[in-house]
């Protein structure tokens, strides 16, 4: 027996080692690495400006920066851009006799960032010059440039917004020639586990010494499982850059996930600012705060300093500047707003039909089915599995005669098998990343041993497009659309899960200088591809691409959308979701969403929905499951949650035309469409730290339950507004103080602000397409001037038509008891003629429901257009507002959406 | 033609009071009289003006003022598919330009009716069973003889089995004494021959030994090689030179970490060279050499993407050499084919390996009674191994010509007829323990115990990846389609319910956060013996459908009769209108 209790313990704790997730020993920390041991805390040498080098011209403050202890020279750029953008470039004057190797830098034909922000300068005007600093401008800001010891202090209207090496933590290595015997930690070589970093061109890091005075909170560079403001990393780990793939993340942790984007948002009381440094080499970030400044330090292993300093001075400039370097957000098919089955896997074409079937017959919408890497034939992508999938043109075609479409995954690891054709060509045209020996590099992945496309040559990438013809991808439709995965890359047998750093790419350019970009350039290729095959099947205006990837860089949201990679199904990823999600909405990558459920582990009925619930205002809405999990398409876990979730995807629906209109945003001026709420209430103190409740958009207030077996939630509804709840219509006090909230498990407390006009479409359909034709709801929640706002944006949903101006926006206002319909003026210099979309002239406005109108004992006549006068009725029923006391109802008043109108209220005398 | 069909469409839903209401379920007719001019919502909310029942605008929280467009969340749809089977459609797929009703109704913009060919099936199937009903009941008939008559055979058996058994015993123990004897002479006769070989043997052994010394040396100087370039260290460790300690392969690492993210070697590539699907199927049918069974020396060098056959390495090098990596190659090959066996007989197929080597002896030897076969399917499959393997083996065996006989024809005799008599007796352990398993006071075995002829007796599906397997009276399980593998118990035998029209089995293994397994297999009419495909409906809740002549009625006789006979005459009524809403429109 005791024998027996032992040998049970024995086993259990085998199981736990087997099932304990993170493996945080296959992962690096500061401490293992050379780099970062070698600057992190360190004070630099002596970095100081040679006065007499310092000079402007035109939109040029150039400067020779020297490190006084090694006499070594860097060449110092300074620029001004129209939007208030500073570009700060730092770059090695080489010596001629060090032939150890070159800086590489991302150029603007790279595609990562927009060549069109280059012709952006504008000229310094300089206030002073003396032998100790240089005082430039440009419109609101100041930069002053102190020569010894290098500092540099950028002002924003008068308020001290960024400093650079204020604490002397600047450096820059340079390259050298390997001496013997001098000591150099981790410079020439370094060794983890069991792999070798060879480090041919020795030490070439840099830190970045980046303070906020004046800021206490900090945001940003994604891609952490951690809180959204960014916690002090002192005596704990620094943030990192390093796109890895990670098998059971931790929910909080500043360990460096699928993607990075090394952005950061200070915020404070009357300005926000940003800082990207262009740059895709591992990278190391401290923060520290210091009173109430925030001190930052920044550690790359190679590459150039490429620095952009957002100067806001808002939330949302800081956006758009953002945006003019790196691209906004793509328009996105509008499909694929809707709502995604996957699963890994579904397994056959009766599956598929089965799941889709299921949908209908539960009257559940959906959009997208998924094909996980179980459909290929042995793993080998743009192939099927013959016996399970044996008609995939069928079920394609079928699935899309219901509206929907279908994803299949494609992967960057190519199976070395000579007789798949992926591998045949891509070999014998040398299209491999290959090791330092020069011959093609082999890892391990799904497939067996693999090689990896080197996506980081232009030419791989075009050639990666041609597959995706519709005559070269067997088995494909103009229905079939892509998902991206294991792009960071993932390499099964190499050091922390991916390639090692001194494998070569295209130029003879080392993996440690791209590492963070393979992942952005496999989408980009794969998109161009999908963009391609639009204009071969679809015509001139083509087929917008839709590829979902897991990896990221900066750009990415220029090509298709993210979502957060293998999360767990329990309570803490539900809720860390948000603040990653918020994360990348600040750094620009806002179509961006978690997996519903939790990727690993069985949710039991009550996560689920509740997932289900908060997944509804993801810009990405996906429910995704392992391999070895149970079933659990909506419909599983039987009454109440099969109606619960219902709702809830049907809610979804509901929004299309607001979400949608905010990915216009996006779109137009790299706006965010999940937002924090102190996005929307800049000077709200008490909001800077909230992530369990956000925005989508500026009108909807969402605050998920994301705690088990609760009936009510704490809630703070910021102060200056007025909140509506969007179940009941119901105004509620109290905002700017914690309320105790009731809820149950029917919905999760989500508000309309008050000066929102939020449009919705209220039948729930299949899918989007089957929306498009139906009238809108227009929900008018007034501000306490009785006013409010809103647009409506629509185009064909598919498209690039609307770069022609097929597109209509609209935007509706309520002032002095009249609503008023007008084209929207987007206020961007991107977008200046007015669209027009034909289809947009059969679209009406079927309901306008009046949210906290003046309180009136008799009720509202409305004065129509054509002067007819029409009473308006208290609540309605689908829109669920007939319990409010101050909801009223326009019933049908026909209005065209398309058109300019004006509809007068009269309060009953 | 397609045109005057959608205009009927249209005819019939505006024309007369009633059918003017779009979407209308006639049960609810009453409702939507107008009377008074009002509408009141079914949930009593609201009265509202008649004139908006169907106007595209939802008043009534419970949508019953629209019928008929989508306007309502709630909203239900009625069509009345004559011809076919009426449907309430859910409000959201009215207009959305999807064609849900046969007849067409639920979308304005126009759909075919399909009606008649969505019923054609069915008067097929009708028809088809009509024609073929009094057979099955026969059938069904004759299983109450059978029944009968098995139990009359067991009854008179279960004395007499002992003595069979007593008999078998006999005879397996003299086999057994002859196959010692034949033992005790081959050895005599190998050491002898072994004398003479050894010299041979010894010169062999040289050569060989020579020749790997000189391969383990170029895999050194590759390794130093590659080490030297620096790139692949963790590619190659050599097992010398970490002092016993053994590294990890650059493969096994890749392995581990997939399996990390899954156990399923499938998924991973985690175990085996991941093979494609759809080769493992191929492979499996045609049983000829893959990457599996490429001997395992060969598989620790580098990976080899294609199979390297015997013949071609023939070629490559000196015929001595070549011969001794046939040699090897073979000895590998065998190796698989033990684990193989192993494996297989490990998960319990060996039954049916012994079965059929019985029944070919009985065919032999033109007695005994027939064996009971346990899912066609099934041994099919386990033949065609068994034929691929015997072919190997042959194979092997005239390749292997060089080498001197180990086994006397004699002792190889011997043996077999050992293994037959050995198998003979097990299956009369089995008939003796099936026939006290399945007593007639055991289970309930239906009216007239019509289904005792399925105590014993297993069906599988074909399922594609994964297979059912039912056992009436016993358990249902599901397990690996190709190699039986993994068999998950879905659960034991319950009973019947429902007036013997469904199985049931629970209580199987568990689940994590549902119940335990359980499956529910539904019986159906049919002439042959067939289990459907099974599925999951919902976790761990498994279900199938049975063909059976046992589920065959009387009753059910005469409903499809009847059935066959509405059809009929609406088919005949819906072509008469559809033929006349043609001539209108003309």
């Amino acid at each position: 027996m005791i024998r027996w209790i032992v040998s049970s313990a024995i086993f259990a704790i085998y199981l736990l080692e087997l099932s304990s997730g993170f493996k945080e020993h296959e992962f690096k920390k500061c401490k293992d690495t050379g780099f970062c041991r070698r600057h992190r805390t360190k004070s630099g040498p002596k970095f100081d400006v040679l006065h007499e080098t310092a000079s402007v011209s035109g939109h040029e403050l150039r400067a020779t920066l020297r490190n006084m202890d090694a006499g070594k020279t860097f060449n110092l750029i300074v620029r001004a851009h129209s939007s208030g953008t500073i570009r700060l470039l730092l770059d090695e004057d080489l010596d001629p006799s060090v032939t150890n190797g070159t800086r590489y830098r991302i150029s603007p034909e790279d595609s990562v960032t927009l060549p069109s922000f280059e012709t952006t300068v504008t000229p310094w005007k300089t206030i002073s010059k003396t032998t100790k600093d240089i005082v430039v401008v440009s419109g609101d800001v100041q930069v002053t440039l102190t020569f010894a010891a290098f500092k540099m202090l950028v002002v924003v209207k008068g308020k001290p917004a960024l400093s650079l090496n204020s604490k002397g933590l600047f450096d820059m290595e340079h390259f050298r020639l390997k001496e013997e015997g001098v000591e150099c930690d981790g410079c020439w070589s370094e060794t983890f586990l069991q792999f070798t970093d060879s480090k041919p061109h020795g030490p070439e890091a840099m830190s970045l010494d980046i303070a906020f005075p004046g800021f206490e909170h900090v945001y940003g560079l994604p891609e952490h499982a951690t809180s959204f403001a960014l916690k002090p990393t002192v005596g704990g780990e620094p943030y990192r850059l390093y796109n890895l793939d990670v098998f059971e993340y931790l929910d909080s942790s500043p360990f460096g996930l699928y993607g990075s984007i090394p952005m950061m948002v200070a915020h404070k009381v009357g300005l926000t600012i940003g800082v990207f440094w262009l740059n895709a080499a591992e990278m190391f970030v401290d923060v520290s705060k210091e009173g109430s400044n925030t001190a930052t330090q920044w550690i790359a292993e190679s590459g150039i300093v490429d620095l952009f300093i957002f100067t806001g001075p808002g939330p949302a400039e800081v956006q758009q500047q953002y945006a003019e370097v790196t691209g906004p957000t793509a328009m996105p098919q509008q499909f694929s707003v809707g709502y995604h089955q996957c699963r890994w896997n579904y397994k056959d074409e009766a599956d598929v039909h089965l799941v889709d079937s299921g949908f209908d017959e539960h009257e559940i919408p959906y959009d997208v089915i998924w094909l996980d890497i179980e459909h290929t034939n042995g793993k080998r992508y743009l192939t099927w599995d013959s016996h399970l999938f044996p008609k995939p043109i069928e079920l394609q075609n079928d699935v899309a005669s219901r509206g929907r479409e279908t994803v299949t995954i494609v992967d960057p690891h190519v199976k070395r098998d000579h007789s798949y054709y992926i591998f045949q060509e891509a070999q014998s045209e040398g299209y491999f990343v290959k090791n330092p020996q020069g011959g093609d590099f082999e890892g391990w992945c799904w497939p067996g041993s693999s090689s990896y496309l080197d996506v980081t040559n232009p030419t791989v990438r075009a050639w990666w497009a041609q597959q995706f013809a519709l005559d070269k991808y067997q088995g494909s439709t103009e229905h079939l659309y892509i998902w991206n995965d294991m792009n960071e890359p993932s390499v099964f047998n190499g050091p922390e899960i991916t390639m090692q750093k001194d494998l070569i790419h295209h130029g003879n350019v080392e993996h440690r200088d791209v590492h963070n970009l393979y992942g952005l350039f496999y989408h980009m290729g794969t998109a161009e591809g999908l963009t391609l095959r639009g204009y071969q099947t679809h015509g001139e205006d083509g087929d917008r691409p839709f590829v979902l990837s897991r990896a990221f860089f900066s750009g990415t949201q220029r090509v298709g959308p993210i979502w957060t990679g293998d999360n767990t199904a329990d309570w803490k990823h539900l809720a860390v979701s948000i603040p990653m999600l918020l994360s990348l909405g600040v750094t620009g990558l806002p179509f961006s969403g978690a997996d519903v459920g939790g990727f690993f582990g069985n949710p039991d009925a009550e996560l689920i929905t509740r997932w289900n619930q908060l997944g509804t205002y993801y810009p990405f809405f996906r429910g995704h499951a392992h391999l070895e999990t149970q079933r659990r398409e909506p419909w599983l876990f039987g009454e109440p949650a099969t109606s619960r979730i219902r709702a809830a995807i049907r809610e979804r629906y509901a929004l299309m035309p607001y979400i949608y209109t905010l990915f216009r945003h996006a779109n137009i001026s790299g706006q965010p469409i999940m937002r924090p709420l102190w996005f929307e209430f800049p000077d709200a103190k008490e909001l800077f730290h909230v992530e369990d409740s956000f925005l989508l958009g500026s009108a909807i207030l969402v605050s998920p339950v994301l705690q088990q077996g609760v009936d009510n939630v704490d809630l703070v509804l910021p102060k200056g507004a007025r909140w509506f709840n969007a179940h009941s219509g119901e105004e509620t006090q109290g905002a700017g103080k914690p309320v105790k909230t009731k809820v149950d498990m029917e919905s999760i407390p989500v508000y309309y602000k008050g000066g929102s006009i939020v449009p919705r479409r209220e039948r729930p359909r299949r899918s989007t397409r089957m929306q498009m034709k139906d009238p809108f709801t227009l929900i008018v929640a007034l501000d306490g001037n009785w006013s409010a706002a809103g647009d409506l944006y629509l185009d064909d949903g598919r498209s690039f038509a609307f770069l022609r101006g097929q597109y209509t926006h609209r935007e509706f206002k309520f002032e002095g008891l009249k609503l008023r319909s007008a084209v929207h003026n987007s206020g961007s210099a991107v977008v200046t003629s007015v669209g027009s979309w034909a289809p947009a002239q059969d679209l009406e406005v079927e309901r306008v429901v009046f949210l906290g109108l003046p309180k009136t004992g008799k009720g509202y006549t409305a004065r129509m257009p054509d002067g007819t006068e029409v009473s308006l009725e208290a609540g309605a029923a689908s829109t669920k507002f007939s319990q409010a006391e101050n909801a009223w109802v326009l019933r049908q008043p026909k209005l065209g959406v398309d058109a300019d109108w004006v509809v007068e209220l009269v309060a009953h005398k | 033609m397609r045109k005057a069909i959608l205009f009927f469409v249209c005819i019939l839903c505006f024309a007369g009071t009633q059918a003017s209401i779009r979407g209308l379920n006639p049960d609810y007719a009453a409702q939507y009289s107008g009377d008074g001019g009002v509408f009141k919502c079914f949930d009593g909310s609201k009265v509202v003006p008649f004139s908006r029942v169907n106007d595209d605008y939802c008043d009534c929280p419970d949508g019953s003022d629209e019928p008929g467009s989508s306007a309502c969340a709630k909203g239900r749809f009625y069509c009345r598919n004559k011809g076919h089977e009426a449907k309430l459609l859910s409000a959201s797929f009215v207009d959305d330009g999807v064609c849900d009703c046969c007849d067409g109704t639920d979308e304005l913009r126009g759909c075919a009716n399909t009606c008649l060919e969505k019923s054609a099936g069915r008067l097929i199937e009708l028809k088809q069973k009509v024609a073929s009903y009094g057979d099955m009941l026969a059938k069904k008939a004759n299983y109450v003889e059978q029944a009968a008559a098995r139990r009359k055979e067991w009854g008179a058996r279960s004395h007499t089995i002992d003595a069979e058994i007593r008999a078998k015993l006999d005879v397996v123990e003299a086999a057994r004494a002859e196959k010692l004897r034949a033992e005790e002479q081959n050895t005599a006769r190998v050491e002898v021959e072994k004398a003479a070989r050894s010299a041979e043997e010894e010169r062999r052994r040289l050569v060989r030994e020579e020749r790997l010394a000189e391969e383990e040396r170029m895999k050194q100087v590759a390794a130093a090689a590659a080490d030297l370039a620096g790139g692949n260290e963790q590619d190659t460790p050599s097992e010398g030179e970490v002092g016993g300690h053994v590294e990890e392969t650059a493969e096994e690492r890749g392995r581990r970490i997939a399996s990390q993210w899954t156990t399923d070697p499938d998924a991973a590539a985690s175990q085996a060279e991941g093979l494609g699907e759809s080769e493992q199927h191929e492979e499996f049918d045609e049983g000829e050499q893959d990457e599996d069974e490429q001997p395992e020396e060969l598989e620790d060098e580098e990976p080899l993407p294609y199979v390297q056959a015997p013949a071609h390495q023939l070629k490559m090098d000196s015929e001595w050499e070549d011969f001794m990596k046939f040699v090897d190659l073979l000895v590998g090959y065998t190796r698989r084919w033990m684990d193989w066996f192993k494996m297989v007989f490990r998960e319990g197929i060996a039954r049916d390996v012994k079965e059929r080597r019985k029944a070919a002896l009985e065919r032999r030897h033109g007695s005994g009674p027939a064996a009971y076969r346990h899912g066609s399917q099934r041994n099919y499959r386990v033949q065609q191994m068994q034929a691929d393997e015997q072919e190997q083996m042959l194979r092997q065996q005239q390749q292997q010509a060089p080498a001197p006989a180990e086994v006397s024809a004699e002792l190889r005799e011997a043996t077999q007829i050992l293994t037959d008599v050995e198998t003979e007796l097990a299956t009369l352990h089995k008939d003796k323990s099936d026939m006290e398993k399945y007593q007639a006071h055991s289970f309930d075995y239906g009216p007239d115990n019509i289904f005792f002829p399925y105590a014993g007796r297993c069906f599988v599906d074909n399922g594609n990846r994964w297979a059912f397997e039912v056992c009436f009276f016993d358990k249902a399980s599901q397990m690996e389609a190709n190699s039986h593998n993994n068999k998950v118990n879905l659960g034991t035998w319950r009973g019947f319910s429902e007036g013997y029209t469904t199985a049931l089995f629970d209580g199987g293994d568990a689940c994590a956060n549902a119940p335990q397994r359980s499956m529910r297999v539904y019986l159906q009419c049919g002439a042959e013996e067939i289990l459907h495909s099974g599925s999951e409906p919902s976790t761990c809740v498994y279900q199938s459908a049975f063909v059976t002549p046992l589920a065959c009625t009387h009753q059910e006789h005469q409903s499809i009769m009847t059935e066959l006979q509405q059809l009929l005459s609406l088919q005949a009524e819906v072509q008469a209108e559809i033929a006349a809403a043609e001539k209108d429109e003309l």
